[in-house]
């Protein structure tokens, strides 16, 4: 190699290290951001706490907080955490699947297919009722019957997609559309259950369709986070793979990738996610939407670090979106499902103004 | 022979795109593949590159049929550079290039990698361009990126679809100067091509499909009038000249 061509070569080299390092501390920087919102987001609340205080408890020097923090607060923080992590994930990892940017974790109607579940479980099996208490106008006799039955629809609009994907070898456009048309037949179907509920059952319908991370408790993040971490794993580990199959099938193909499998592992394992995480926290939009193309303009569209710098800016919006559902009307709580999708429709035109060069 | 192709068949549906196709080409050949609109020439490189499967026939790559090698093998063996890349998300000329190193590497690219890939830009003369995204850069700009991905695979064979379709003049002769190059490193080059003087400037071998079946088949001698009306339907005069053959067109056969 002449020394010319050298030289260019490792000044290429060094301008690529150089622009890789921008994006690991990008990921850094968002970490920070993250465990300070989770510091502050603990001090909230009806009792005054300090961060100090918080600090103290959660390293047991002082054990006098610990129920606030340890029982009320933090499986709230947590869920935030783990739900926003998740569903930003496989926003991400959907719109490189379905290679369209409008891919998120409701595109596929699989919300809808949980509203629909939900919906069944208040009206058909008798899971909901509205109460008076202290702290919320509604209680479920039994929300794990609500949880269950929105996540088994939520995997039967998962499995129709996926079998089309695999037994009819369906391209993306084709997995979008039938993932509207499931939307639409489960709104339907919602829609139709709401017209034969009570005042009661309609309540309770209504209620749980606002996404709310106050409803997971230790046993929900532990499950959430048990599903989410291996996948943000998997879709790392694979995010190179799923690089190349932006590029489109045939190039994906050419380059050694097997397209089908890759495409049908994704859909699944994001569609598993998408499916807990809603039966668990209710539907939370724009999330799975708008993270993934917010990190892409801040640090470009290379996978190995859009994953897991959206798996930190999705964690980071909702917990964000869920402290100020907290404290914007104090001492009224507000569903962070209302405020992400108050901040993440406007998010997401700014978006699509700025982002001509892709979509 | 590098590559050799046996009574190759393929259809879709019903519908037959090739037909007993069978040629070789040897270590540092340059083959073009012409022939008019929807006879075969690209379905023959999908199944060249085992993107598409043929219903029968043998694709072989140093006497080792293309059945007995992975998908990685295979993408190790040939590079291929489509007619337009259709990257879904803003991604960076290099990080576009580094795809080429997928199939040598594991979960992430190494060191060596990303030295091939500098290199790669380097010998492209692209490192002005190499941090800028690719849909910033103009078409030819983006045909040079997909070749240098194709070469960053490091491979024994070159397929290209139809390379200079969308250029202008300049970068037409750029893009073929930078593949025929390729050759001297003892690469294979089998390409598909509409402009019938640039195929005569740079191959070594032109094959004439027709119909999904070969027509003629040599050097680029192959290239006479008679051939081209048969194949093309279009009356031509050729001349000899110092640079290669001139291919004239007169009017359409009716």
């Amino acid at each position: 190699m002449a020394v010319e061509e050298q030289k260019i070569t490792e000044d290429i080299l060094g301008k690529y290290k150089e622009y890789s390092h921008k994006r690991v501390y990008f990921f850094l920087l968002s970490l920070v951001l993250l465990v300070s919102i989770a510091l502050f987001s603990l001090t909230i609340g009806p009792a005054d706490v300090s961060i100090a205080e918080a600090v103290s408890t959660l390293i047991g020097t002082d054990t006098s907080l610990n129920t606030i923090i340890w029982n009320i607060r933090m499986p709230r923080v947590l869920a935030a955490i783990a739900a926003g992590a998740g569903l930003a994930v496989v926003g991400a990892a959907m719109q490189t699947i379905l290679r369209n940017p409008l891919g998120s974790p409701f595109t596929l109607g699989i919300s809808n297919a949980a509203a629909f579940g939900a919906a069944f479980a208040v009206i058909v099996l008798g899971a909901g009722t509205t109460q008076s208490a202290a702290e919320d106008a509604v209680i479920f006799n039994n929300p794990y019957i609500i949880t269950i039955s929105a996540f088994a629809f939520s995997l039967v609009a998962t499995f129709v997609i996926l079998l089309l994907a695999k037994y009819k070898n369906a391209s993306p456009a084709t997995m979008i559309l039938t993932g509207v048309a499931l939307g639409s037949l489960f709104t339907a179907g919602y829609t139709a259950l709401q017209y034969f509920a009570d005042d009661v059952q309609l309540a309770s319908i209504v209620f749980w369709t606002f996404g709310d991370v106050a409803r997971a408790a230790w046993i929900e993040v532990g499950l959430i986070s048990l599903v989410v971490i291996p996948s943000t794993l998997y879709f790392l580990r694979k995010s190179w793979d799923y690089e190349v199959l932006d590029s489109g099938d045939e190039s994906a193909k050419a380059l050694g990738i097997d397209v089908e499998k890759l495409r049908l592992h994704g859909m699944l394992i994001s569609s598993f996610v998408t499916a807990l995480i809603i039966s668990f926290v209710g539907v939370i939009g724009f999330v799975g939407l708008v993270v993934p193309h917010m990190v892409r303009r801040l640090i470009g569209g290379n996978e190995r670090y859009l994953i897991p710098s959206s798996c930190i800016i999705g964690a980071v919006l909702l917990l964000a979106s869920d402290t100020v559902a907290r404290t914007i009307i104090s001492p009224v709580v507000l569903p962070v499902g209302i405020v992400t999708s108050f901040m993440g429709a406007p998010l997401f035109i700014y978006l699509v103004i700025k982002g001509r060069e892709y979509w | 022979m590098k590559l050799k192709i046996n009574g190759l068949q393929f259809s879709y549906d019903s519908t037959p795109v090739l037909e007993d196709v069978s040629f070789g080409v040897k270590k540092g050949e340059m083959l073009t593949i012409i022939g008019p609109n929807a006879s075969g020439k690209t379905t023959l490189l999908k199944c060249i590159n085992d993107i598409l499967t043929p219903q029968k026939g043998t694709i072989l790559i140093d006497d080792e049929s293309l059945n007995d090698l992975s998908m990685t093998d295979i993408a190790r063996e040939i590079g291929h550079v489509p007619q337009a890349g259709s990257k879904s998300f803003p991604t960076t000329v290099f990080d576009t290039v580094l795809m080429g190193r997928k199939p040598h590497g594991s979960w992430k690219p190494s060191e060596k990698d990303l030295e091939k890939v500098s290199n790669t830009i380097s010998r492209l003369n692209l490192e002005h361009i190499a941090m800028k995204n690719i849909g910033e850069i103009s078409g030819g700009q983006k045909q040079k990126v997909l070749i240098a991905r194709a070469l960053a695979q490091n491979p024994d064979i070159l397929l290209l679809d139809e390379p200079t379709s969308s250029l202008d003049l300049k970068h037409q002769l750029k893009v073929l100067d930078i593949v025929s190059k390729q050759t001297e490193n003892g690469i294979s080059v089998v390409m598909t091509m509409h402009d019938l003087n640039l195929a005569a400037r740079y191959s070594s071998k032109i094959l004439m499909l027709k119909e999904g079946n070969i027509f003629a088949a040599g050097d680029v001698d192959v290239l006479d009038p008679k051939n081209i009306e048969s194949v093309f339907e279009v009356k031509v005069d050729v001349i000899e000249k110092s640079e290669g053959l001139m291919i004239i067109p007169e009017e359409p056969v009716s």
